[in-house]
């Protein structure tokens, strides 16, 4: 037992970081949730045992089993906001303009609001193709599809985020 | 951007293509503008990506672990019912301790709550009891009359005291971890009890009784924004507060009633204590048919009221600055709205899935120790 936990100690230390940067950027930037689903993923993961998981593949396993309780998560956020949007529409007072916000949260906030905007395949293709450098082949392990389908979505992907970033420098230069 | 190759630049950048293909598209590559730009884009964009850092936190990570690890351990020992690991309530005398050292360990944010804590914690609770014990001594054995508690001069505070006397009922009765955490802070601030086998010394007695009513008049000063004078309708009512038959029945005096309402902070403890309640009594209850001691309905309309508190303090607390709070409160809205949009039989997999939110994000632990820095003056 104390040797399966040290293992499992150095696979959730090397793998936890990752793991929550690609489900943060995954969920629009919302920490919190991002860390649930990782620690639920990491539970899922000790329950399962690694004794049953090759150790190659613990990694794909995760960000399958991560992905999809972040799917899980989206659903319910979409339906408690618009549950919350009466609440909050009641409460809304004035957001800070950007001349208040620092630059470096001005990109990171840039960078989550354009991958909001893609279809959640393909922001996650695309993210574990950039941030996890998988390949083709791995992508389409851990998302259960096709390469095919993994190259059209990372294309389709690049292609959105391309044009709104120039979109969104064109509106800025302009103000 | 019009190229019929632009899709081949995103396999060039991610090195999918084979090298005669990728060498022949490099050609193609240094001499067609729009190929050359979108590639210049695919690999900006990577760049932001992976420069993207996550939002710090710098105990989730371990955290998680010691959850996760800790949790083969419970599962053996609970031995849970098919009905699932929402069913908590102890069976056993160990099980029951290894409870409250659980809550006491969540309390106090310690990892492993030790038998030599448990024995100081326990001397403090008979040093809190025994100086309780030697103040209410000094007060009677003067001789002198108690005097009765005198009517409030002005009769529309009265239901905000009762309400706060009824919560402090609700709050002995209910929730002893609470009882024992407000039983240590009082053990902090109170006098060391008097050594057995001596007589008690009341004028040195009166002097500390004075001086814990100058301290507490600056205090409300300070709270109130006022410095040099204290006006009447409050000094009154302070001084109601200040006798000793009504000062030891109120959970607060009934002049910090009006401090409470006007400072953020206190209004943010008390706020954190009400939800504490809540989510503490939601995740020990079984809610069955069978459970008379929770009430889905009930539970459900006081979540609406405090999601809508817990908003306006949110909002107040960003306005303010004040990062944490903000930070914390944002974290309960979704628990709040869970609970509130909860139908009359809700599924096991519905509650199972809030209370283990509620145990994970250790919110119970979190709020309690906002309620006592709250109380601290």
């Amino acid at each position: 037992m104390a040797n399966t936990d040290a293992e499992f100690a150095e696979i959730f230390n090397e793998f936890y970081p990752s793991l929550c940067r690609f489900l943060e950027c995954l969920l629009g930037g919302a920490s919190g949730a991002a860390q649930d689903v990782a620690q639920e993923s990491f539970m899922q993961l000790y329950r399962t045992g690694l004794e049953n998981i090759v150790r190659e593949e613990v990694r794909f396993w995760l960000f399958r089993v991560a992905r999809n309780f972040a799917l899980n998560e989206l659903n319910r956020r979409s339906t408690r906001r618009r549950l919350f949007g009466k609440v909050v529409d009641a409460l809304r007072t004035e957001t800070p303009g950007p001349a208040e916000r620092l630059e470096a949260a001005e990109r990171k906030e840039l960078i989550l609001s354009l991958l909001k905007h893609l279809p959640e395949h393909q922001r996650a293709a695309l993210l574990l193709r950039e941030q996890e450098e998988m390949s083709y082949g791995e992508i389409a392990r851990v998302l259960d599809v096709s390469e095919g389908k993994v190259k059209v979505d990372i294309f389709r992907a690049r292609t959105t985020l391309r044009e709104r970033w120039q979109r969104a420098q064109q509106a800025s230069a302009g103000a | 951007m019009g190229c019929e190759f632009t899709e081949e630049v995103s396999l060039l950048v991610d090195g999918e293509l084979p090298p005669h293909a990728a060498a022949r598209l490099r050609t193609h590559v240094e001499g067609c503008a729009g190929c050359k730009q979108a590639r210049e884009a695919f690999l900006l964009l990577r760049q932001e990506l992976r420069s993207y850092e996550p939002t710090p936190d710098p105990h989730a990570q371990s955290r998680a672990l010691a959850a996760i690890l800790d949790s083969r351990t419970h599962e053996g020992e609970d031995a849970a019912p098919s009905s699932g690991a929402w069913a908590e309530t102890p069976t056993t005398p160990r099980e029951r301790v290894r409870r409250l050292l659980g809550s006491l360990n969540e309390a106090f944010g310690v990892r492993r709550l030790r038998p030599a804590h448990v024995a100081t914690l326990a001397l403090l609770l008979i040093g809190a009891a025994l100086g309780l014990r030697w103040l209410a001594g000094s007060h009677t054995s003067d001789g002198t009359p108690q005097p009765e508690a005198p009517a409030l001069a002005n009769t529309n505070r009265q239901p905000i005291q009762a309400e706060a006397v009824a919560e402090d009922k609700a709050k002995k009765s209910k929730d002893s971890d609470a009882v024992e955490a407000t039983a240590i802070h009082q053990a902090k601030t109170q006098k060391p009890p008097r050594p057995a086998g001596t007589k008690p010394n009341l004028r040195v007695g009166r002097e500390n009784a004075q001086v814990r009513r100058d301290g507490y008049r600056t205090r409300l000063q300070r709270r109130e924004g006022l410095n040099s004078e204290v006006p009447r309708e409050i000094a009154r009512v302070e001084t109601h507060a200040l006798q000793p038959s009504t000062a030891s029945a109120a959970p607060y005096p009934a002049g910090s009633l009006r401090a409470a309402a006007s400072d953020p902070a206190l209004r943010i403890g008390r706020h954190a204590e009400r939800v504490e309640r809540l989510l503490r009594s939601f995740r020990n209850a079984r809610l069955t048919d069978k459970d008379p001691t929770f009430d889905v309905a009930d539970a459900r309309r006081l979540s609406k009221r405090l999601l809508y508190s817990n908003i306006t303090l949110r909002r107040e607390a960003a306005g303010a600055g004040d990062l944490p709070a903000e930070g914390w409160l944002d974290s309960l809205e979704p628990i709040l709205l869970d609970i509130s949009n909860l139908p009359n039989k809700p599924s096991p997999d519905a509650v199972g899935s809030i209370k283990e939110r509620i145990r994970r994000r250790q919110l119970v632990g979190i709020l309690q120790a906002q309620t006592m820095l709250a109380s601290k003056p």
